[in-house]
Formats: C-alpha cells, structure tokens, sequence
C-alpha cells in the first residue's frame, strides 16, 4: 500500500525534517522536530508545527486549509519511519496540539492499525496509564516503539 | 524552493522519499518544540511509561 505524500528534507542527525504543504492557500512550510526528553533519554517528543513567516515562529494552532490533511499525516509517518531506521530503540511519543487534533491522529492510525502493527508498538494514554493502542479510545498521547529489535 | 532544496541535497533515502541536507535547521534550542517536549514530559512524569518501554 502506498500514500501521497511531500518530498521531505531531513537534517544530518535525523532529528529535523521540512516539507511544504501545497494546496488553495499556498505553500506552507512544516517542520517535524525528534526531541529527546530529559527524564528518559530514549523517549522522543514528536513535535509538528507550521513555521509562521510574519512571526518567524512555529506554532501548531493554525488551520491551513491546503486540503492536504492525510498526505501531511503521511509524510509525517515517513519521517517516523525514516527517524526509526536512523534510532530503532527510540520510542516517540506525541499527541495533538488540541484534542480535536489528537483524536484525528487515533482516527487516523485505528483506519490503518493492521498495516502499522505489522512494524510498530502503538500504546495509548488513559486516564489509568498506558495500554495497548485500542481503536477510536480517547487517548492523551502515544508512544511508538519499533518491533523487532535486538 | 524546488531549487532550493535540489542545491542542497547531499544524499538520497530514496525508498523513503527523504533528502538529506544541510540547510535543514536544528530546532533543538528551538522554544516552541522546547515546550512541546516539556509538556510531555510532564505527562510521562505524571503516568510514567508502559511496562514493556521500561
């Protein structure tokens, strides 16, 4: 199975990546940004963001519009998948900017969980700790781990 | 920005659809994605991690 998706420029180390969302409101730089948190050093926030010209920052509120929802969430999935092969024991943690935004991502990776499951470990948040990633569950964050790896 | 980005390509994941380059920011010191990670670190302080992550 095979997605749309942007051509995407990674940094060096893996950690960086930039792609531009092309649609009705032009071009729109992303960034993808892997940032290991202090309090366990294998654990990566996956943070996503649009870079804002006027303001010169990143911000994740906006709304785009470019029309372009699944193949910005497949470009991200490649970047996941590319930033796995460069750190397999990593795990990568994130969630939405709001929760509207997280329980796309659960749509998103209950629609294709089969064909996810058959590389990674997904676990969901709940209010009583983490389980095994369940369909449409209203989790707070995720956490992916690649499989098999020695 | 295609030209851009051609200039600068240094090697090629192709069954990826990667390009590696060296224009390509570290956002580490970056504040926004400083908050996001705080965030969730806050989170993971609060419920811990799974049983299988540790």
């Amino acid at each position: 199975m095979s997605f749309e998706r942007y051509s995407v420029a990674s940094s060096e180390d893996g950690l960086s990546f930039e792609f531009y969302s092309d649609g009705p409101n032009g071009l729109i730089k992303k960034i993808i940004y892997f940032r290991k948190l202090e309090a366990d050093f294998e654990v990566y926030n996956l943070g996503f963001g649009d870079y804002n010209k006027a303001t010169r920052k990143i911000d994740d509120l906006s709304v785009s519009n470019n029309r372009d929802r699944d193949k910005i969430l497949a470009t991200v999935a490649i970047s996941v998948d590319y930033f796995f092969a460069k750190n397999p024991k990593a795990k990568v943690a994130f969630r939405g900017s709001t929760p509207a935004r997280t329980r796309l991502y659960i749509m998103r990776i209950s629609n294709y969980l089969d064909l996810l499951n058959q590389n990674v470990i997904i676990e969901g948040l709940t209010q009583d700790g983490w389980e095994l990633f369940r369909k449409d569950r209203p989790y707070k964050a995720l956490l992916i781990t690649k499989k098999n790896v020695t | 920005m295609a030209t851009t980005v051609k200039k600068s390509v240094k090697r090629i994941a192709p069954e990826k659809g990667i390009v590696v380059s060296k224009k390509v920011k570290d956002y580490h010191n970056d504040p926004y994605f400083e908050r996001k990670a705080k965030e969730m670190e806050a989170l993971i302080k609060e419920y811990g991690l799974p049983s299988s992550s540790h």
